[in-house]
């Protein structure tokens, strides 16, 4: 008898998980936040201030877990529903302090970002996000290596665009954050629309 | 001689993971709200009401029993003019509802 009723309600189980899943927002939200964030990384590239860059991410990447801790606090009072495991708040904060204490993460520090963003999907068994927070942190520190800088470079000369005569070729950095950043909110708003059309199903 | 070639021994086997089964967790309703708990942590009163499509009685009344066996807590408070009830999943309910799921899955596997 109980052979007979564990597949539909196993069924049943795994039908209200993922409508529960789906009401938390749980991919959509820091993908989208990330994003812009990397979008608006690359005003300091086009004005002059691409030193201010590194700072930009020191700061940028804390406020992108409080701004997603901040949205999914306005969710749970507006529809009741919790953020479910891994807080966004106490990471923002353990990651702000990680970076005023410890020096060395500067260099690292897209790649940090991305850490604890996949230590958040982890604890979340969220595949969708882990991918997404894994390439975030393998593309941000592929960025501050300048590999894509020097691959657009050489790309641009080969075609003509851009001859190595001319000097420096500075719009790749803010080119690479714009292509990266509308990634990250593509990424994000296909996951909003899954999400949408689980919770509502 | 194959297990599944003898009924006696199926049944029997059958039998043991029933007996795994924990009655406060198996109800179906109650397993319903431990998973919608599980993956969100905390909701307030109306949203599990809406998600499991309950009454407000049946609710309580199945939120109270889970609460009498520690696997969940109650928060009572006011968000502004809003009176709101928050129950949120406890590790007792998190580890029970893993070893019903656990079970259901051995169940159907026979």
């Amino acid at each position: 008898m109980a052979t007979s009723n564990s597949e539909p309600m196993l069924d049943d189980v795994g039908r209200l998980r993922k409508s529960a899943w789906a009401d938390r927002r749980p991919s959509s939200v820091p993908l989208i936040i990330f994003g812009g964030l990397a979008i608006l990384s690359a005003a300091f590239e086009l004005s002059d201030l691409s030193m201010w860059r590194l700072v930009y991410w020191l700061i940028a990447g804390p406020t992108g877990f409080l701004l997603s801790a901040a949205w999914y606090k306005h969710r749970r009072l507006a529809t009741g529903v919790g953020a479910g495991r891994g807080s966004y708040m106490k990471t923002g904060v353990v990651l702000l302090i990680s970076f005023a204490l410890v020096i060395p993460l500067w260099v690292i520090a897209l790649p940090t970002i991305g850490f604890a963003l996949l230590v958040i999907a982890v604890r979340q068994h969220n595949m969708y996000l882990a991918i997404c927070a894994t390439f975030f942190g393998v593309i941000g520190f592929l960025v501050s290596i300048f590999t894509f800088d020097n691959e657009l470079y050489r790309l641009a000369n080969y075609f003509g665009f851009f001859k190595s005569a001319d000097g420096y070729f500075s719009g790749a950095t803010a080119i690479v954050d714009v292509l990266w950043g509308l990634l990250m909110v593509a990424t994000g708003l296909i996951a909003l629309k899954r999400e949408v059309r689980v919770s509502n199903a | 001689m194959l297990k599944e070639d003898d009924p006696s021994l199926l049944k029997r086997d059958e039998e043991s993971h029933i007996a795994e089964l924990n009655d406060v967790v198996h109800q179906r309703t109650r397993l319903g709200l431990l998973v919608v708990l599980r993956e969100t942590q905390q909701a307030d009163f109306s949203y599990l009401k809406s998600r499991l499509k309950l009454t407000d009685g049946n609710l309580g009344q199945h939120i109270e029993i889970l609460r009498n066996h520690g696997l969940v807590t109650i928060r009572k408070g006011h968000e502004g003019q809003r009176a709101r009830t928050w129950v949120k999943i406890t590790r007792a309910g998190e580890k029970a509802l893993a070893t019903e799921i656990k079970t259901l899955r051995s169940l159907f596997d026979l």
